[in-house]
C-alpha cells in the first residue's frame, strides 16, 4: 500500500473538513443542491408518497420502471453536463488574449485552470458514461421487452442491481462536487497525470471509482438484455421479424459485453499503480504509458459504437412510423449494425495515430476506420429511402430524427477525414477533433430526444405537447450549429482542445458564436422543462390508446398505454415483421384475448437497493482510503449475494381473475380515449388534440 | 420468471452430462501439458519451442471446450456455441493487435529494444 | 373496442396461452455470457503482460526465468485438471439426482482446488521473502497482475462451492440449485481453460 501525501487517519482516511471547497460557484451549486433535495424530500413528506416511492420504485424489479429510473438518472447527469460545458464556453470567451479580464481568482476568466480542468474532465466523463449510457441503457430496458414480446428481462434482480450500481456511479460523481474534487486528467485519464505522482488528490480516485462501478452494473445488464433478446421471445417472433431497435440493442450490447471489461482492467491496473505502486504506467521503472491509452481506446472506440448504434435503432423505428411506410432494406439495416460493431473492435489505434507506431500499423487502423464509412452510409441511404415516397409526418420525434440523420452526414464526413493520418496529425487534439465527436454524439443526443418523445406515451399513456417540443427542437438545433460550426473553424485555425485561456485573439469571434449558441441551448432547457411540466399538467387531454401515433408499427404499439406492469395478459403470437401493421391490415389490432391465465412474476426486492448502497461505501472508502470502510462494505456485499442465493420465495403469481380486472379496466379507459378523440373532431380518433403551451 | 414446474434434473443440458468425456478431458488435457513441460525444459533442442507449446495449449483448450463445456450445434448449445465463436476473434484481436502496435512503437522508439 | 366477426378463428393463432420459457436454459445462457464478458478481463492482463514483458521493462530486475518453478506450475495444472475431474463427478451425480454424490463432488472439486491455490500462495510466498514484488518493475506488476487474477478467480470458484454444498444440502436440487451447479460447472471449467493459457504463456515460457 501506497503512503499518500497529507493527513491520513484510520477511521476518517483523507477524510477532513478541509476536503469541502471553498469556491463560491461550488457553493452556489450545494445551496441550487440542497434547496433542490429539501423541496424533494418535503414533497415526499408532505404527500406521504415514502412508501409508494419504496414499493413502486426503488424495490421494483419492473423493467419499464427500471428504464424509467434509468433515463431520470440520465436527464439529471446530462443537466450537470450541460452547465459544464455552459462554464466551459463562458471561461474561453472571457479568458481570450492578453488583456482579458479576471474574476474571483483567475488570471483570466473566472476559472482558476485547475477548476477549468476538472469541468471539462467531469463534463466528458458525464455525458458519455452517466447521461448517454444510462439514457440508452433505459430505453433499451423500456423498449426491447415489450417489442419482443416479453413479460420482463431474463434477469429482473440483476437489472435492478445494474440501475443501483450505474446511480452509484452518478452519486460519487455529484459527490465530488461537495467533498474533495474531481479528475483534472481529461475524461480519458490521461497517464502519467493520473498517477499518483502528478495527481496526489482524490479527483481521479474519484473518477476511477465511478466509472468503475457504473461499468459494472452496464455489463450486467448487457448479458442480461442478450439473453433476454436470445431466449425470450414470443412465438412467431424469428430473427427475421425482430425490430430494428432490438437488433441494435443486441449488437450494442454485444459491444458493451465485450469491452467493458477492457476498460475494467485499463482503470484497475491504474488503481494498483495508484493504491499498491506498481509500474504499469508510469514513465519509468519499466511502465508503459501508452499502454493505458491503448486499453482505455479498445474500450473507448467500441464504446462510441455502443451509444450510437441504439441511436441508429431509434431513427429505424421512428423514420417509418412517421413515414407510414416499411423500413427500406431491413436486412441491410441488420447486416450494416453488425458490420459496425464488428468493424469498432479493430479502429481504436485512431484516437493516438501520433502515438509513433510505424506506417503499417496506422495505415491498418485508418483503412478499418474508412471501412465503418461503408455500413453507415448504407444507413443513411436507407433511411433517405424509408422517407422518399412516404406519407411523411413532422411531429417532434421526427424531427429530432431527420436532425440526427443530419448531424451523422456532418459527423461522418469529418471523421473520414480524421481517420486519414496525415490530417490526423495535423489537427491531433485541437478542437476539430472535439466538433467531430460532439457532432457524432448529437447524433445520438437527437435520437435519444426523438425516443424519449416516441415512447413516453407507451410509458405513462400520454403524449408530449407537441408545440413545445417543436420549440425545443428548433432551439436545441440553432445552438448545435452556433456551437459547432464555429468549433470546427477554430479547430482549422489551430486552436487545441482544453485551453483555460486563448493567446490568439483572432479566435473571439469563434468563442462569441458559440457562447450565444450555448445561449440557445440554455433556452432549449427551458422548453423542454417546460414541455414536461405543460405535458403533465394536460396529460387528461392527451391521453393516448394502444397505438399513440396511429401509424405505429411494431409490437410494443399492441400493449396498453401505459403498459401493465405484466406488459401483455396472453404472449401475442407473431405473424410479420411489422406485427401491428399486420393486425391492423387483418382489422385484428383490437382483437383482445378472451381467456386469462395465471402469470408467475418476479417480487420485488430491496437487495439490489442494499448491495448498491454497500457499492457506494465501497466506493468512498476506496476514494477517500478508509480502509475499515472498504472492506467491511466489500465483505457485506459477498454476504448479501450469498444471502440471497438462499432466498427460495422470489416469485408470485398473478390469478386469472386479477388479469381480467386489469385488462377491462385498461380497456375502458382505451375507449374513452378514443371517443374524446372522436368528439374533438380529429379524423384519426387516436390522435389526441393539442393544448396551447 | 415463469417457473417450469418439471423435473430440473429432466433438462437437457444436465442430461448432456457424460462421465466418460470428463475422464477423456482430463487424460487428454494433462497429457499434452505434460509434453508442454518436457518441450519447455529441453527447449534448446527444438526449432521453434514457442510454437510447439502454442500448438499444445490451443490443444488443450479445443479439447476442454469440446469435452468439457460440451460445446456443439445442438440446439441445447447453440447459442453457448455461437457467443463463443463470437468472443474468441475478440479475444486474438485484444492481444494480437496490442502486441503489433507496440512492437512497432518500441522498434521506433525505445533504443534498448536494439541490444535485444 | 368491438371484435369483428372473425375475431373467434383468429384468437387461437393471434395469442399463445401457457407459453412459458426455459429458466435453466436462460439463466446458463445468461452466465455463460458473463464469463465471454470475464474472459475479456484477461485479454486485457494478457495484451498487458504482452507488452510489458521485454527486458526493458523490466527495470533492471528479475525476468520471467526467475519468477516461475517448472514443477509447481505443473502440480498447479495437475490440481486444477483433476478438480475440474471431481466437479465432472458433480455433474454425474447430478444427472443421477444423487444428492449425496453432488455433496461429496463438491467437498472432493473443493480440496483440490484449494490445493491449487495453496501452491499459488506459497509460490508467491517465495517470490516475496526474496524481496520480488509487483511494484519492482512494470515487468513484475503485468506478470503479478496476469497470474494473481486468475488466482483470484480460483478462490472466488472455491466461495461459490462451498456456498453450493451448503445450498444443496439445505434445499436440495431444485431448479434454483441445479442452474446454480451448472453456472459453477461454466466458471469452473472456464477457469481450467485459462490456466492452460496462463502454463502456457507465463509459466512454460518462462521455464524455456
Amino acid at each position: 500500500m501506497v503512503n499518500v501525501q497529507g493527513p491520513w487517519s484510520p477511521i476518517f482516511g483523507r477524510l477532513s473538513l478541509g476536503a469541502i471547497p471553498d469556491n463560491p460557484i461550488i457553493a452556489g451549486a450545494f445551496i441550487f443542491s440542497v434547496v433542490l433535495g429539501i423541496l424533494v424530500l418535503a414533497y415526499l413528506t408532505y404527500a406521504d408518497r415514502w412508501g409508494y416511492l419504496w414499493r413502486e420504485w426503488l424495490t421494483t424489479v419492473d423493467h419499464k420502471k427500471i428504464g424509467v429510473m434509468y433515463i431520470i438518472i440520465g436527464l439529471v447527469m446530462l443537466f450537470r453536463g450541460f452547465i459544464d460545458a455552459l462554464m466551459m464556453r463562458t471561461q474561453q470567451v472571457l479568458a481570450d488574449g492578453a488583456h482579458s479580464p479576471g474574476f474571483l481568482g483567475a488570471a483570466h476568466g473566472y476559472l482558476v485552470p485547475y477548476h477549468f480542468d476538472q469541468i471539462y474532465s467531469a463534463h466528458g466523463t458525464i455525458m458519455i458514461l452517466f447521461a448517454a449510457t444510462p439514457i440508452l441503457v433505459g430505453l433499451m430496458n423500456v423498449v426491447v421487452p415489450l417489442q419482443i414480446g416479453a413479460r420482463d428481462m431474463a434477469f429482473p434482480y440483476l437489472n435492478a442491481l445494474g440501475l443501483w450500481l450505474t446511480a452509484v456511479g452518478a452519486a460519487l460523481i455529484m459527490l465530488s462536487l461537495f467533498l474533495g474534487d474531481f479528475s483534472h486528467a481529461g475524461w480519458v485519464g490521461l497517464t502519467p497525470l493520473t498517477e499518483l505522482a502528478y495527481s496526489p488528490g482524490v479527483g481521479t480516485d474519484y473518477w476511477m471509482w465511478a466509472i468503475q462501478i457504473s461499468s459494472v452494473g452496464t455489463t450486467l445488464g448487457a448479458a442480461n438484455l442478450i439473453a433476454t433478446i436470445i431466449k425470450m421471445r414470443a412465438p412467431g417472433m424469428t430473427w427475421g421479424r425482430l425490430p430494428i431497435f432490438t437488433w441494435t440493442a443486441l449488437s450494442t450490447n454485444i459491444i458493451a459485453l465485450t469491452s467493458f471489461p477492457l476498460l475494467g482492467v485499463a482503470l484497475g491496473l491504474l488503481g494498483l499503480d495508484r493504491y499498491f505502486g506498481t509500474h504499469f504506467f508510469t514513465a519509468g521503472m519499466g511502465g508503459n504509458l501508452m499502454l493505458y491509452s491503448d486499453l482505455f481506446w479498445m474500450w473507448g472506440h467500441p464504446e462510441v459504437y455502443f451509444v450510437i448504434l441504439p441511436a441508429f435503432g431509434m431513427m429505424s423505428e421512428i423514420i417509418p412510423t412517421f413515414s407510414e411506410k416499411p423500413l427500406f432494406g431491413y436486412v441491410t439495416m441488420v447486416a450494416a449494425s453488425f458490420a459496425i460493431a464488428g468493424v469498432s473492435w479493430s479502429v481504436w489505434l485512431h484516437h493516438f495515430f501520433t502515438m509513433g507506431a510505424g506506417p503499417r500499423v496506422n495505415t491498418f487502423f485508418s483503412i478499418a476506420t474508412m471501412v465503418v464509412g461503408i455500413p453507415t452510409g448504407v444507413k443513411v441511404f436507407n433511411w433517405a429511402f424509408t422517407i422518399y415516397r412516404g406519407r411523411s409526418r413532422f411531429e417532434t420525434p421526427m424531427m429530432w430524427a431527420i436532425g440526427a440523420l443530419f448531424m451523422l452526414l456532418v459527423g461522418g464526413l469529418t471523421g473520414m477525414m480524421l481517420a486519414m493520418p496525415p490530417v490526423n496529425y495535423s489537427v491531433h487534439n485541437s478542437v476539430f477533433v472535439v466538433a467531430h465527436f460532439h457532432t457524432m454524439l448529437m447524433v445520438v443526443v437527437y435520437g435519444i430526444l426523438g425516443a424519449v418523445t416516441y415512447w413516453f406515451p407507451k410509458v405513462f399513456g400520454f403524449r408530449l405537447n407537441e408545440p413545445l417540443g417543436k420549440r425545443f427542437f428548433w432551439t436545441f438545433t440553432i445552438g448545435t450549429i452556433m456551437v459547432f460550426i464555429p468549433m470546427y473553424t477554430s479547430g482549422f485555425m489551430g486552436m487545441t482542445r482544453r485551453l483555460d485561456y486563448l493567446t490568439n485573439p483572432a479566435l473571439f469571434p469563434f468563442e462569441v458564436a458559440e457562447e450565444l449558441g450555448i445561449g440557445f441551448y440554455l433556452v432549449s432547457v427551458y422548453y423542454f422543462v417546460r414541455q414536461l411540466y405543460v405535458s403533465l399538467r394536460d396529460r387528461n387531454a392527451n391521453r393516448v390508446g394502444a397505438d399513440a401515433w396511429g401509424s405505429a408499427r411494431t409490437l410494443e404499439w399492441l400493449a396498453p398505454s401505459p403498459v401493465p406492469f405484466y406488459n401483455f395478459a396472453v404472449t401475442p403470437r407473431v405473424h410479420a415483421r411489422d406485427e401491428l401493421v399486420w393486425r391492423r391490415g387483418q382489422g385484428l389490432d383490437g382483437v383482445a384475448p378472451t381467456h386469462y391465465e395465471d402469470i408467475p412474476m418476479p417480487r420485488n426486492t430491496s437487495v439490489p437497493l442494499v448491495i448498491g448502497a454497500f457499492a457506494l461505501g465501497l466506493g468512498f472508502g476506496l476514494v477517500w482510503r478508509i480502509w475499515w470502510l472498504t472492506d467491511a462494505s466489500f465483505i457485506a456485499i459477498i454476504l448479501t449475494v450469498i444471502a440471497r442465493s438462499f432466498v427460495r420465495d422470489t416469485d408470485y403469481v398473478v390469478k386469472a381473475g386479477e388479469v381480467e380486472r386489469i385488462e377491462k379496466n385498461l380497456r375502458q379507459r382505451a375507449a374513452e380515449v378514443a371517443r374524446a378523440g372522436a368528439a374533438a373532431g380529429g379524423i384519426d380518433v387516436l390522435r389526441p388534440r393539442e393544448s396551447s403551451p | 420468471m415463469a417457473q417450469d414446474t418439471h423435473d430440473p434434473l429432466q433438462h437437457p443440458e444436465v442430461r448432456l452430462v457424460n462421465g466418460r468425456a470428463y475422464v477423456a478431458a482430463f487424460v487428454v488435457a494433462t497429457a499434452l501439458m505434460t509434453a508442454a513441460l518436457a518441450v519447455a525444459m529441453h527447449g534448446g533442442e527444438i526449432p521453434h519451442p514457442m510454437l510447439v507449446l502454442s500448438g499444445a495449449a490451443a490443444l488443450a483448450v479445443a479439447v476442454q471446450i469440446m469435452f468439457l463445456l460440451q460445446l456443439d450445434f445442438s440446439s441445447t448449445q447453440i447459442w453457448t456455441t455461437v457467443s463463443f465463436v463470437l468472443a474468441v476473434p475478440l479475444f486474438v484481436i485484444a492481444v494480437g493487435l496490442s502486441m503489433w502496435m507496440f512492437h512497432s512503437l518500441d522498434a521506433r522508439t525505445m533504443l534498448m529494444s536494439l541490444m535485444h | 373496442m368491438t371484435a369483428s366477426g372473425g375475431m373467434e378463428s383468429g384468437q387461437s393463432a393471434l395469442w399463445e396461452p401457457h407459453y412459458h420459457h426455459d429458466v435453466i436454459a436462460t439463466r446458463t445462457l445468461g452466465f455463460w455470457l458473463y464469463m465471454l464478458s470475464d474472459a475479456m478481463i484477461f485479454a486485457g492482463l494478457f495484451a498487458a503482460y504482452g507488452v510489458l514483458s521485454h527486458t526493458y521493462n523490466a527495470a533492471g530486475g528479475p525476468v520471467l526465468h526467475a519468477l516461475v518453478h517448472p514443477w509447481t506450475a505443473y502440480a498447479e495444472t495437475l490440481s486444477v485438471f483433476a478438480s475440474v475431474l471431481a466437479y465432472g463427478g458433480v455433474m454425474v451425480a447430478l444427472k443421477r439426482g444423487s444428492r449425496e454424490g453432488v455433496l461429496a463432488g463438491l467437498v472432493a472439486a473443493f480440496l483440490l482446488g484449494a490445493l491449487f491455490v495453496g501452491l499459488e500462495v506459497h509460490e508467491f510466498a517465495a517470490l516475496f521473502r526474496m524481496g520480488i514484488y509487483p511494484e519492482g518493475s512494470g515487468y513484475l506488476s503485468a506478470f503479478f497482475a496476469l497470474v494473481m487474477t486468475h488466482g483470484i478467480h480460483m478462490a472466488f470458484g472455491l466461495l461459490w462451492m462451498a456456498t453450493m454444498f451448503f445450498q444443496v444440502a439445505a434445499q436440495g436440487l431444485t431448479d434454483k440449485t441445479v442452474y446454480r451447479l451448472l453456472n459453477l460447472k461454466l466458471f469452473w471449467h472456464f477457469q481450467a481453460i485459462l490456466w492452460v493459457l496462463v502454463y502456457t504463456f507465463v509459466d512454460m515460457r518462462g521455464v524455456l
